[in-house]
């Protein structure tokens, strides 16, 4: 499957990628691997230590979250768009102020 | 004249600060990696490496170094869970061992990992990780994390560490075995029969000249040990406040240590809004409260635990950031103080060294 991965602007301002890349692959988990080979800069943007989707980035398949943030089994179709995308929790969240406020 | 070199580590970003007359005036770099917080940065005395952690809520952590005094960077190669479970969210401290290109790497969730050729990969220390007291480890408001790793600058394979909340480790292998170091701290977060097994160190420094000596600020209380934690002695008789963050020694005199102490763990603010700098001279015996050029009313900020850092010079140069993004200065072991920079994100480090000087510890 032939899929477009977008790569928001909020990533973007941060390293030097393009907005659209086009990579093979039947699952998000493949596309997302796809992308990072050709970009391996993007490995820890996007993914922890886990292999896991960042716990405040989101991934949108067309207009659809995806339902499996650790494996990101979510199927993939031709022709389907993958967003990555910062979710609007990061920096903002309850716990995260109220963890790193103190830095203590 | 010597020149004097700061880091201030801020929740937006990282400045470096020089002065080439005696620490009177101050010339800022742009802020590096705006938008990111930088947990920590320190200068690496041994090959003049700065070495800067930062995180960003969405992208992660990333470990920064610059071999040209802040100039330009790169990112160094950046440690990593391999367990398939947990995932490093911060890098709370980098501390050089003796040998060239040992690092070591405190980060959050609770770890060390160790380098061995300057940073381009890590290796995490798994033997403390699966330490039999770590199912006592519980996280502070920050989290869970090693953030003061002492090491012994003639022997990389002696180690004190500390940590919230997971008390204090020693090891004299380089880590292959690890002793619990907790004997005479009080952990009111315990019952009693537990007050041994994960107090909650705030900072804590080993001095470099008189073996075994450590200073720590903890949750409750202020201690000394000379006998590398295997015991402890409260210090903290005529200090206004038990709880606190941040600490410095002078690495000129092992009887000297600095603290700031907060009122309470509930306001966790100087007390009446008066901020001071205590200090002793006499290993703990006595403190002097340091004052003149610090608000003395209204000063509703707190200073996080490594916001307090000092250049080795002689006199002593001392540097404070607060959490209202304040940056007081002292170029006399901390007689007089003066602002040299306001309106900064919270600042979480401050570091300094002079160009003669070692890494600030």
């Amino acid at each position: 499957m032939s899929v477009e991965i977008r790569m928001a602007r909020g990533l973007r301002v941060h390293v030097d990628v393009p907005e659209r890349v086009s990579v093979e692959g039947g699952t998000a988990r493949e596309a997302i691997e796809a992308l990072i080979e050709i970009h391996p800069v993007l490995r820890r943007f996007v993914l922890d230590d886990a292999r896991r989707l960042r716990r405040h980035v989101n991934l949108f398949i067309n207009d659809e979250q995806i339902s499996d943030r650790d494996q990101l089994s979510d199927p993939v179709s031709d022709g389907d768009r993958i967003h990555i995308l910062p979710a609007v929790s990061g920096g903002t969240s309850e716990d995260t102020h109220g963890l790193r406020s103190e830095h203590d | 004249m010597t020149e004097t070199g700061l880091l201030v580590s801020t929740r937006k970003g990282l400045l470096v600060g020089r002065s080439s007359d005696g620490r009177s005036r101050w010339e800022w770099s742009a802020l590096h990696f705006s938008g990111w917080v930088i947990d920590y940065s320190a200068r690496d005395s041994r090959s003049g490496t700065i070495w800067c952690a930062a995180h960003h809520e969405q992208w992660g952590a990333r470990l920064h170094r610059s071999d040209d005094d802040g100039a330009t960077w790169r990112e160094a190669g950046m440690p990593a869970f391999a367990d398939g479970e947990r995932s490093l969210e911060s890098i709370w401290t980098i501390e050089p061992g003796a040998q060239e290109g040992v690092l070591f790497a405190g980060v959050m969730p609770a770890a060390v990992f160790r380098s061995d050729d300057d940073g381009d990969s890590w290796q995490e220390i798994e033997s403390l990780s699966s330490h039999p007291f770590s199912e006592y480890w519980m996280p502070g408001a920050a989290g869970l994390m090693f953030h003061h790793l002492n090491v012994d600058q003639d022997d990389s394979d002696r180690l004190v560490i500390g940590g919230s909340a997971t008390g204090i480790f020693a090891s004299y292998d380089g880590g292959e075995s690890w002793e619990p170091r907790n004997a005479g701290i009080r952990s009111d977060h315990m019952p009693p029969d537990l007050q041994h097994m994960a107090p909650c160190v705030h900072s804590m420094f080993a001095h470099p000249k008189q073996r075994g000596r450590i200073w720590q600020q903890n949750h409750f209380g202020q201690y000394r040990s000379d006998d590398d934690g295997e015991t402890w002695i409260d210090v903290g008789q005529g200090l206004p406040g038990e709880f606190g963050f941040a600490s410095a020694i002078d690495p000129g005199d092992p009887d000297v240590c600095y603290y700031i102490p907060l009122d309470s763990d509930q306001s966790r603010m100087p007390r009446d809004g008066a901020l001071a700098v205590f200090r002793t001279a006499d290993a703990g015996e006595s403190w002097e409260r340091l004052s003149s050029g610090l608000p003395q009313s209204g000063f509703h900020q707190g200073i996080f635990r490594q916001a307090l850092g000092q250049d080795g010079g002689d006199p002593l140069g001392l540097y404070m950031g607060s959490s209202g993004g304040q940056l007081y200065a002292s170029n006399n072991a901390g007689e007089s103080w003066t602002l040299i920079r306001s309106n900064l994100a919270p600042v979480t480090a401050v570091r300094a060294w002079q160009l003669d000087g070692q890494l600030d510890e």
